[in-house]
């Protein structure tokens, strides 16, 4: 359950984040998120494992600037988990018969995803729900804001309940039946998602405020992001 | 806002006359010909039991049921001196507001600052929204839990909150559904407070409300709905002469005796919690401290009383081998096995019917067909006199928890039963219901409760109080009023849904 929670605290804004602006808040984890998605998106091109650390110490730094030690140790669970399915799906590939992979690649591959998801949550540690959606009406998206604006104010409720329905289910019917907890969670979110649209009307989504665009502030988390970005670059393969 | 009362001044802020509503989904009217008045400054306090229409009422007050589920409404309603009809959703906002069962709901923002603040700038504008933001702030006294995530807060500060964010509308008409819901003593109190302090500020509080005895007082008129049909009834109607405790006791039904407790000791225990230790982070405090908990083999009723975010869940899960202490261990018997029932009991089922529900869970049990006729038959005892079709999902909140109760049962009586705050949601004759259907299985239980009302239901019940992390044992106090107003609840019909 702590894990759980610890997966909900990497998605809520850090009330520090308002110290920048919204374009370096913006760009910070779009830039990091950008650079180690190249592999993916141009085949060919590849990032070394000085330059993934590199990005992984920097967005820790900021986390922990962020979100403070303490949520930051459950922030780098949900890290290591993800590094831990790497290797796990992996190792199913292989006995599925796909060729295998050196094990020092298949842990550089899930440490550059957990370096992805860690860049993720940065980008919602750092702008509030209504920035967001400030952000998507500017993209044209008005329906896509409201929705997402609703979604993520059901996220933790959704959590809290995920892990009443997991007991429930693990002691009702035992571990190999752990799915059919998904059925009672999915019919107590379409309630909750019910009274969300009464409080929704009663009290309407407020119209997001015009954030700051710059603070003096934003070089300190803008500029080492762009170096790591640029590292690629500047530190050879 | 205003900060003090002109009792001179008082004026109809609300009036509802003749009001009927129904559903798209049904021809039968939920509400037929209801009429409500409430003045500046008055708390109207309403009461019935489960699927009376009380929520239906909310929702036809503010338009929410024809707006949200499409249901068609007769009558008038006026706030404000100005019909429900010709008001836009702006106008209404500013005139009614409500605060639902699920304050959760409330919040988009994950900060309480943040959501609040945003919001008042909204209604406001920015210079206003920034002052009218500080008065509600310091009027219910946010202060401390501005930097904190709802979903942190405790169950009365989250109500407090859902009710200041209610406030920066400044309406005359603050609407309260069920604010009582899973709270505990001390939660209880904070929103009393509220309620006075929205009292003192001009505003026309309606409160739907099951456990209406801490409301009594404040309430200037309380009305019964029932049948889809409000009823003026007078405070009198439903205060009882005191009796005394032992024969309130004995007279609702449940036994009074304290063997539970000496007979429990030289029972086989099926469950030992030894010098359990816990904390959910290793930095945070402990949440549970040498906790030693025995659980005994048959008829061990064992209660965890608690405030809300005390620890008792966590115990239960704990109980329940999904959680592992710190330090210390459990000892379980092979034999028993633990089924949990969660605060919100629908999260229990995991199947479309009765039928399947059973099935499921006996074949999980290797319990074959006998093990469906048990429960069916325990379902029926229990007073669930239902198609095996049915879904779950459809039972009104009382049937769901004895539904679930029967469920957990029919694999056998080698169960240990966790329940997590059973008597929420209950009117005060389902409570006692609930409590004789609790008293007659002898299945063993360890039942958490956040409120002393609900603990005075179990005077079989070892009741232990988690404080501060460690369990102790307590005494029982008896509520000897819970009991009354079971009877005038009873009485008035407001019961029956068990």
């Amino acid at each position: 359950m702590s894990l759980l929670r610890d997966f909900a605290y990497a998605f809520v804004v850090s009330k520090k984040a308002e110290e920048f602006g919204l374009l370096a808040r913006v760009l910070t984890p779009v830039l990091l998120i950008s650079f180690l998605s190249l592999p993916y998106v141009a085949p060919g091109l590849e990032i070394s494992t000085v330059q993934t650390l590199l990005a992984l110490t920097y967005e820790t730094v900021v986390a922990t600037y962020l979100a403070g030690s303490r949520k930051l140790v459950g922030i780098l669970k949900l890290v290591g988990m993800i590094i831990a399915l790497g290797f796990a799906l992996n190792l199913v590939s292989i006995l599925l018969g796909s060729d295998p992979a050196e094990p020092v690649t298949m842990g550089l591959r899930a440490l550059r995803v957990a370096t992805i998801v860690l860049a993720l949550t940065l980008l919602f540690q750092l702008l509030t729900v209504g920035e967001i959606k400030y952000l998507l009406l500017k993209m044209g998206l008005k329906r896509y804001s409201e929705v997402f604006a609703v979604s993520m104010a059901l996220l933790p409720i959704t959590f809290i309940n995920f892990s009443e329905a997991y007991v429930v289910a693990r002691l009702k019917l035992g571990k190999k039946n752990i799915a059919s907890l998904i059925k009672p969670l999915m019919i107590d979110s379409i309630i909750n998602s019910r009274h969300m649209a009464e409080a929704l009307y009663i009290h309407g989504i407020p119209p997001p405020l015009r954030p700051k665009l710059v603070t003096s502030k934003d070089l300190a988390i803008l500029v080492p992001a762009i170096l790591v970005s640029l590292s690629y670059i500047v530190i050879p393969l | 806002m205003r900060l003090t009362e002109d009792k001179s001044t008082r004026k109809n802020v609300l009036v509802v006359r003749d009001l009927w509503f129904r559903y798209p989904t049904s021809p039968d009217w939920v509400l037929r010909e209801v009429n409500l008045t409430a003045n500046q400054s008055e708390v109207v306090l309403v009461i019935g039991a489960s699927g009376s229409g009380k929520t239906t009422l909310l929702r036809s007050i503010t338009g929410i049921g024809e707006l949200v589920y499409g249901g068609e409404r007769k009558g008038t309603v006026v706030i404000g001196e100005r019909s429900l009809n010709e008001l836009s959703i702006d106008e209404l906002r500013r005139l009614i507001q409500i605060v639902n069962q699920n304050a959760y709901t409330h919040f988009i923002e994950h900060s309480v600052h943040t959501d609040l603040y945003y919001s008042s700038i909204a209604i406001h504008g920015l210079t206003k929204g920034e002052r009218w933001f500080r008065k509600v702030v310091s009027i219910f006294k946010l202060g401390d839990l501005l930097e904190r995530c709802f979903f942190e807060l405790s169950g009365g500060q989250l109500r407090r909150a859902a009710i200041a964010k209610a406030m920066l509308w400044d309406p005359l008409v603050i609407v309260l559904d069920e604010p009582l819901m899973w709270l505990d003593d001390e939660g209880l109190e904070e929103v009393r407070e509220v309620i006075i302090t929205l009292k003192s500020l001009g505003k026309a509080v309606v409160v739907f409300e099951h456990r209406f005895l801490s409301l009594l007082d404040l309430a200037n008129r309380v009305y019964l709905l029932k049948n889809g049909t409000l009823f003026p009834i007078e405070h009198e109607q439903l205060k009882y002469p005191r009796k005394t405790s032992l024969a309130t006791i004995s007279d609702a039904g449940l036994s009074s005796d304290k063997e539970n407790g000496e007979n429990a000791l030289h029972k086989e225990k099926v469950f030992r919690a030894i010098d359990i230790w816990f904390k959910y982070e290793r930095s945070s405090d402990w949440i549970l401290k040498e906790v030693q908990l025995d659980v005994a083999s048959s008829g061990d009723n064992i209660v965890v009383y608690g405030r809300n975010g005390s620890g008792k869940s966590t115990l239960l899960k704990i109980l329940a081998g999904y959680l592992a202490p710190m330090r210390g261990r459990i000892e379980k018997s092979s034999e028993f096995r633990a089924v949990y029932l969660p605060q919100n009991i629908y999260l229990f089922f995991t199947e479309d019917s009765l039928g399947k529900e059973l099935r499921v869970i006996c074949f999980q049990r290797r319990g074959g067909s006998k093990c469906v006729e048990r429960g069916t038959r325990i379902m029926r005892s229990l007073g669930v006199d239902l198609d095996l079709s049915t879904s779950p999902f459809n039972l009104s909140w009382g049937q769901a928890i004895r539904t679930a109760i029967s469920i957990a049962l029919s694999p056998g009586d080698k169960q240990v039963l966790l329940m997590d705050e059973p008597f929420t949601g209950l009117t005060y004759a389902d409570r006692l219901a609930l409590a004789k259907v609790l008293a007659k299985i002898e299945t063993p239980k360890v039942i958490a409760l956040s409120n002393k009302e609900a603990v005075s239901l179990m005077p079989r019940a070892r009741i232990y109080e988690l404080r501060d992390g460690r369990l102790v044992a307590i005494k029982q106090e008896v509520y000897p009023e819970v009991f009354e107003a079971a009877e005038k609840c009873r009485e008035l019909g407001i019961s029956g849904v068990l």
